[in-house]
């Protein structure tokens, strides 16, 4: 039995250590890697979820021909550089409409539709001598059917860069109303209703002024058509699009470090406040014991609620609070032990040889708590890491540390208990409670072994 | 049927005041029992709407439960502007953040649309520009100057105000030295999430164009203390919600009077100018169209000093169970929502005239139902409920409507040396109270004078300015009140009325519970007496409230239904019983399984 | 020393607890950071409001003063005048206190009895499969986190069951009766036990393993002492040896541990009340310090020490009867 503990420990102590070379993500710095809960990426081997796209991009080079935009040479718009694209227009005659030049460049989809997807681009456009531009952004799919993504301003002035930037998250209410759409559904699904080949166009409409022929400058840097995917590494993604499998490699170090170190805590201190107190007697009993009584009467939770708000809450002072709050109930036991033992034929016959206090504690009767005390090592450890995950369940824990605590919270909050996204939920449960057995079973062996009476018995 | 009159007056003072014409008017109660329940969490909430143990569920706020509750086909869902509105705030006292163009740029590098789509997935909330949000109405300017996101326009404010870059990108001010350490103080990440996120983002663009920017995520608590008292922060978010139908607290936000530990003008501007817009506003307008004039200019001013600038407001997105009809959507609040109240009067089965019990969620926890103290969103919805006050609101445009007044008159009066109204109000004839007492001005004497008397906190800025109170008949009430202001008659007219009958011998207004207390005369019915369109009849706290239908109503609704029975108080004492019979059955279960054990053991 | 010397020395410390506790947790409520005005700063309140309610809390006074004030408030019965609702906190107590007992009393009630009986049960037939198997069990069950159970048990049995089976499975998914309870006294009873039973099922399952847990090992040691080796040498059956000289010696940190639990009788869990919507005393004193609800904190925890205080007296003063050389 403590084999298996030894080796289920032994694995979350390798997945801790090596959590760097088994993901590259920062658990709670990088963001946005796909949609927010995403699916696992072995989700795709189910029916019905094998063409969910993973995060990817589109990226059209500035330039005219492979991998870039395809340009209409008769239109008014011509090429005067690449990288960035450079167009240029400088028709002598004025008109009274628009001339219109169109860029596009044709991908091909052939996943399941995504539920957001942006685009970004730097271009700088300046419309000489109050020439009158429009500039659209348009997406064509298979069907032909054109959506208007983004449109300037009809204008004259020079625009900045960055300043074409759009996210179908962003669009408004009224422009999925002449979609046909509710206001709570999704225009990237809708755009990218099925498979085929889709075209990025950027259209130009140009106009001269009264007395000015139009002339107009263009200058574009590539464009990035990205998709968040639906589906990501080995677990998924929280709400924020974090990767749900390095927080929970990296949640082991955290676990791990509070459970041992609060169990620890509590229990050494316990035992010499258990020990002393009970063989002693008197006055030092009297003490040590109403201040345990006092301590003992404050309720748990609620105090590490409030010692939280004082002391801040990073992970060491969480250490600290859990190993203060157990060590009181330990002592008790171990004392009431004590008492009974002190009164055991060998202990007075030591007593009488002239052993020293601490001689007899240390032989005689130390190792008759230690049963006592592994089995509430093995028990205070997940206790522990339990407790550190209620407390960040609360939203009482350490917001910076990516704590399997951390992983419920988030999950809960938004929302994944709710819709029993299970791929969220179990991994971290699953993990604590084999966390918690692996201790037990080495407790209990450590037990058999280390137990003397037991022992002689076997 | 109350009718609606209008009445003009001419006054020695030449001063002339109409009731406001509406044609909105509404009757009822048209259900026989509203039933209020508390979930603790929204998983409790959305699976009891989606599994019909409730018909009605409010402030839905997560995207996922949007979507889910979207895609059932039993369940309708609305969306709605709120007054709800979320900030960043500078102090304009100290350097950097005491020059006005330098908080312009910031206010330029809030990323709301990202923020928006982001944190909410677009559809929870949305970005504003507007300190003062389209919700207000006619009260809001779409005319101020805004300053949308981009890093280009910071840019461009920087440079005309002087900034410069030094080599490594830090921004320097016109003197030539950095502009130093700006910290931007925020909820911490467990408290709220997405708060932080928002200071976050930020800090991040401000970075991204050469400003020393930092975030401190502290406690809420702390973070109160030091904005509110300590006025110890550079810039700071927070959100702030149920600002009322009009914007009187640009005046708390922005006088110069609030510019003190724990007042309101955090910021600390200090404008002669826009003091006076806003005093005007709040306490001297007469009418509707000096006090708009003076809002408006305000707003362009508040807007140009860029002392606070807005990131989004949330919507307040409900859901409903198909079968219902009559909702009434209230601008600026929603349709079932705490403040709702005429949905409450008109709401009924599709294809009935009327009947039935609806099942709401009553949103969060319930603190106590004394009327003079309970003024948080939950409890408000069932006292609003049980007691009236003489004057409504308008659904879409806020206006004041007769209710248990029927019309009122204001004239002005000179009271010592400076100027005041006497309003008079003239109450209905036959509204009653829920145990059988005639509704008369001495209730409304009394309540008023009750409550300046007991100094109740929660009503003092209304009734402090009130002088005087008098009852010359039984349906008449005038009264008294300093100043001019066209916020007297609302504040005045939308205050609660309470029983004289039953409060007068109150000793303790405070930890009175009217909920709680049988009535001293009327078997089935609590000290909870209102001339509300329902009646509170059974309560088990903190898990549901019964509020029956007033069959006497004095706007009931007049299409022939069946009387709706005199409620019954039903005693919830003997559940306590019951919890300790069920406590002993477990536990004599469990002794038995062990002592039965240990004497088969025994035995064998 | 005799019995009644032990007792009224037990009686006296017990006093001067009570004291020192009491002290000492008005102190931590006024060292925490909080703002209880916080929670009503809106611009519906303004200014002077806000002072007012400053002054109706007390919060103005000197420290001595409100100090005084705090004592008063636990000894007059009323524990004081909760800041957030302004009832008094005994009658909001005595609102949640039915509610939580019924639950966390018969929850700790099986748990415990469960407990001991696994525990029992495999200490004394150790090594075997039968032990194995329950340790196995109650750990894995011990490991998991209360939350996690209790929102899984909620949804499947109270949202997503009763939807795919049209309610032909269907338990609640909020607060102690169903809205509105049945009116027949027997169906009312039902009605409670209907709701009682996930939370339950919660807080038993995720309790009983630590307990099965300590006494397996209690029982373990005690059954390897040598007494135990002499009454089987003189030819007493297990069962006997079991009950009468075993579970004797292990009885003491057992019965710790239940007086230790008692307070969790009246204190609540938070996480189970609040996720199954139940008005308990858990969630009340949560809340209270979210928002620094100073009265309703001290009381509640007045309440809570006081019945740990007594709990502890209680079950010193049966040890002092049971086993004469534990008094000293």
């Amino acid at each position: 039995m403590g084999l298996i503990g030894l080796a289920i420990l032994l694995f979350f102590v390798v997945m801790s250590i090596a959590a760097p070379l088994l993901t590259p993500y920062d658990p709670l710095g990088d963001k946005f890697l796909a949609e927010g809960v995403a699916l696992p990426s072995w989700y795709k081997a189910f029916p019905g979820y094998n063409d969910f796209p993973q995060t990817m991009e589109f990226v059209v080079f500035p330039r005219i021909g492979q991998n870039g935009w395809r340009l209409d040479s008769q239109g008014p718009l011509k090429l005067v550089g690449e990288d960035p694209l450079k167009l240029s227009c400088e028709s002598a005659s004025e008109k009274s409409e628009y001339s219109i030049a169109e860029l596009t460049h044709d991908f091909n989809y052939q996943y399941a539709p995504p539920l957001s997807f942006q685009i970004k681009t730097d271009i700088r456009f300046e419309a000489l001598s109050n020439s009158i531009y429009e500039i659209e952004l348009l997406i064509v799919n298979p069907d032909s059917a054109s959506f208007s993504l983004w449109s300037s301003d009809v204008s004259t002035k020079p625009v900045d860069p960055s300043e074409l930037s759009m996210d179908t998250k962003g669009l408004s209410f009224e422009y999925k109303s002449k979609m046909g759409l509710e206001w709570y559904q999704n225009v990237a699904e809708r755009i990218f209703s099925r498979k085929g080949v889709y075209t990025l166009m950027m259209r130009f409409k140009l106009k001269g002024s009264s007395d000015n022929p139009a002339a107009f400058r263009v200058n574009l840097d590539r464009l990035v058509l990205h998709i968040p995917g639906r589906v990501h590494g080995i677990l998924g993604t929280d709400h924020l699009g974090s990767d749900l499998f390095s927080q929970l490699i990296y949640g082991t170090r955290v676990s791990l470090l509070i459970g041992v170190s609060a169990a620890l805590l509590s229990v050494v201190i316990g035992l010499i406040v258990g020990l002393v107190s009970g063989y002693l007697g008197g006055v030092t009993d009297e003490a040590s014991m109403r201040f345990v009584d006092v301590l003992l009467v404050l309720p748990g939770l609620p105090m590490l609620m409030i010692l939280s708000g004082l002391f801040g809450r990073s992970i060491w002072n969480i250490v600290l609070l859990l190993g203060l709050l157990s060590w009181p109930g330990f002592a008790r036991v171990v004392r009431a032990q004590v008492l009974q033992l002190k009164t055991a034929t060998y202990v007075e016959a030591s007593k009488a040889m002239g052993s020293s206090v601490w001689g007899i504690m240390i032989r005689h009767l130390l190792p008759n708590v230690l049963p006592l005390a592994y089995a509430t090592i093995a028990l205070y450890i997940p206790g522990a890491i339990i407790t550190e995950a209620a407390l960040s369940f609360l939203a009482l824990g350490d917001p910076n540390t990516p704590s399997w605590g951390r992983i419920f919270y988030s999950a809960n909050a938004f929302g994944a208990f709710q819709h029993l996204a299970w791929w969220w939920i179990m991994p971290p449960g699953i993990a604590i409670t084999a966390l918690s057995l692996s201790f037990v079973f080495i407790g209990t062996t450590m037990d058999e072994i280390l137990n003397p009476k037991v022992r002689a018995r076997r | 049927m109350a009718l609606l009159l209008l009445q003009t007056l001419h006054s020695p003072t030449g001063h002339t005041e109409r009731a406001v014409a509406s044609n909105f008017s509404v009757n009822g109660p048209r259900l026989d029992e509203i039933l209020f329940v508390f979930h603790a969490t929204p998983e409790a909430a959305v699976a009891a709407i989606r599994k019909g143990d409730i018909d009605i569920l409010s402030d839905i706020f997560r995207p996922s439960d949007v979507r889910a509750i979207s895609e059932d086909p039993n369940l309708n869902i609305t969306f709605s502007q709120q007054t709800h509105y979320c900030y960043v705030a500078f102090n304009t006292r100290n350097p950097p953040l005491d020059d006005k163009q330098l908080r312009e740029a910031i206010a330029h590098l809030v990323p709301r649309q990202e923020i928006a789509n982001q944190l909410f997935d677009g559809i929870t909330v949305t970005p504003m520009l507007y300190e003062t949000s389209p919700a207000f109405g006619k009260w809001h300017n779409p005319d101020v100057k805004v300053y949308p996101f981009g890093p280009s326009s910071a840019r461009q404010v920087l440079s005309s105000a002087g900034y410069s870059w030094s080599q490594d990108g830090k921004i320097l001010r016109p003197d030539g030295k950095p502009v130093g350490k700006i910290t931007f103080l925020s909820p911490t990440q467990e408290e709220a999430p997405t708060s932080y996120e928002i200071a976050k983002l930020v800090v991040e663009e401000m970075k991204r164009i050469g400003f020393e920017a930092y975030q401190e995520g502290v406690a809420f608590d702390s973070l109160l203390t030091r904005v509110m008292t300590e006025r110890r922060f550079d810039m700071y978010f927070l959100c702030v919600s149920n600002l009322g139908r009009f914007p009187r607290w640009l005046y708390d936000y922005y006088h110069s009077n609030l510019d003190l530990p724990d007042g309101e003008n955090t910021p600390g501007v200090r404008d002669p100018e826009l003091d006076q817009l806003l005093y005007k506003f709040r306490f001297e307008s007469e009418t509707e169209d000096e006090a708009k004039t003076a809002i408006w200019k305000a707003q362009e001013k508040i807007a140009d000093l860029a002392a606070r600038t807005p990131v989004y407001s949330r919507y307040e997105i409900e859901a409903f169970r198909k079968g219902w009809t009559g909702m009434i959507q209230h601008k600026g609040i929603g349709y079932f929502t705490s403040g709702a109240f005429w949905t409450y009067l008109n709401l009924h089965k599709s294809g009935t005239t009327g009947g039935g019990t609806v099942k709401v969620d009553v949103g969060g926890r319930v603190r106590t139902l004394n009327p003079l103290y309970g003024t948080g969103a939950y409890e408000q919805k069932m006292i609003s409920l049980i007691y009236d006050s003489l004057l409504a609101a308008d659904p879409e445009t806020g206006d004041p409507l007769p209710y248990l007044a029927e019309s009122w008159t204001i004239k002005d009066t000179q009271i010592g040396g400076s100027k005041g109204q006497k309003i008079t109000f003239n109450l209905v004839h036959n509204a009653s109270w829920q145990d059988g007492e005639p509704f008369t001005s001495n209730d409304v004497k009394f309540t008023i004078e009750y409550c300046r008397k007991n100094k109740i906190p929660l009503f003092l800025p209304i009734l402090e300015r009130v002088l005087e109170v008098s009852s010359p008949n039984p349906y008449t009430v005038e009264v008294t009140v300093n100043g001019t202001s066209l916020f007297n008659l609302i504040d005045i007219g939308g205050t609660i009325i309470i029983p004289e009958h039953i409060w007068k011998d109150v000793t303790d207004w405070r930890t009175f519970q009217p909920d709680r207390e049988l009535h001293p005369t009327k078997p089935g019915l609590t000290k909870m007496v209102g001339t509300g369109p329902y009646i509170l009849s059974e309560e088990k706290p903190g898990e549901y409230w019964r509020l029956k239908s007033n069959p006497d109503y004095f706007r009931r609704y007049s299409e022939t239904r069946q009387e709706a029975e005199r409620p019954q108080q039903q005693t919830s004492l003997y559940s306590n019983l019951i919890a300790v019979v069920a406590t002993a059955t477990v536990t004599s279960a469990a002794g038995y399984m062990i002592l039965r054990r240990r004497r088969t053991k025994h035995q064998s | 020393m005799g019995f009644r010397a032990y007792a009224s020395r037990r009686i006296t410390n017990t006093i001067i607890i009570l004291l020192v506790t009491i002290t000492l947790q008005f102190f931590i409520f006024r060292v925490m950071p909080g703002n209880p005005i916080g929670h009503f700063i809106t611009p519906n309140l303004p200014l002077e409001a806000r002072q007012a309610l400053v002054r109706m809390w007390g919060l103005d006074r000197p420290l001595h003063e409100q100090f005084l004030t705090y004592l008063y408030n636990l000894f007059s019965g009323k524990l004081g005048i909760s800041f957030v609702s302004q009832r008094y906190v005994s009658d909001e107590i005595m609102e949640r206190l039915p509610n939580t007992i019924l639950l966390m009393g018969s929850a700790t009630i099986l748990t415990i009895a469960l407990g001991i009986n696994l525990g029992v049960s495999a200490g004394s037939r150790r090594g075997s499969k039968r032990d194995v198997a329950s340790v196995t069990f109650g750990l894995l069950t011990e490991g998991l986190p209360v939350f996690f159970l209790g929102l899984l048990l909620l949804l499947t049995f109270a949202y997503y069951l009763p939807i795919a089976t049209g309610g032909l499975i269907n338990f609640p998914v909020a607060g102690t009766v169903s809205r509105p309870p049945p009116t027949s006294l027997l169906n009312y009873l039902l009605d409670v036990l209907w709701h009682l039973t996930l939370p339950m099922i919660t807080l038993v399952t995720t309790g009983f393993g630590g307990y099965a847990l300590i006494v397996r090992n209690l029982m373990i040691d005690v059954l390897t002492q040598d007494y135990i080796l002499t009454a089987r040498a003189k030819g007493l059956d297990s069962r006997s040896i079991l009950y009468r000289h075993g579970l004797r010696s292990v009885l003491p940190p057992i019965t710790t541990m239940i007086g230790l639990s008692l307070s969790g009788i009246v204190g609540g869990a938070v996480i189970t009340e609040t996720i199954f919507s139940w008005h308990g005393i858990g969630r009340y004193l949560y809340e209270a310090i979210l928002q620094s609800d100073y009265p309703v904190m001290q009381g509640t925890f007045f309440l809570l020490s006081l019945v740990t205080i007594l709990a502890n007296l209680v079950v010193d003063l049966i040890y002092g009867l049971m086993d004469p050389r534990i008094r000293y």
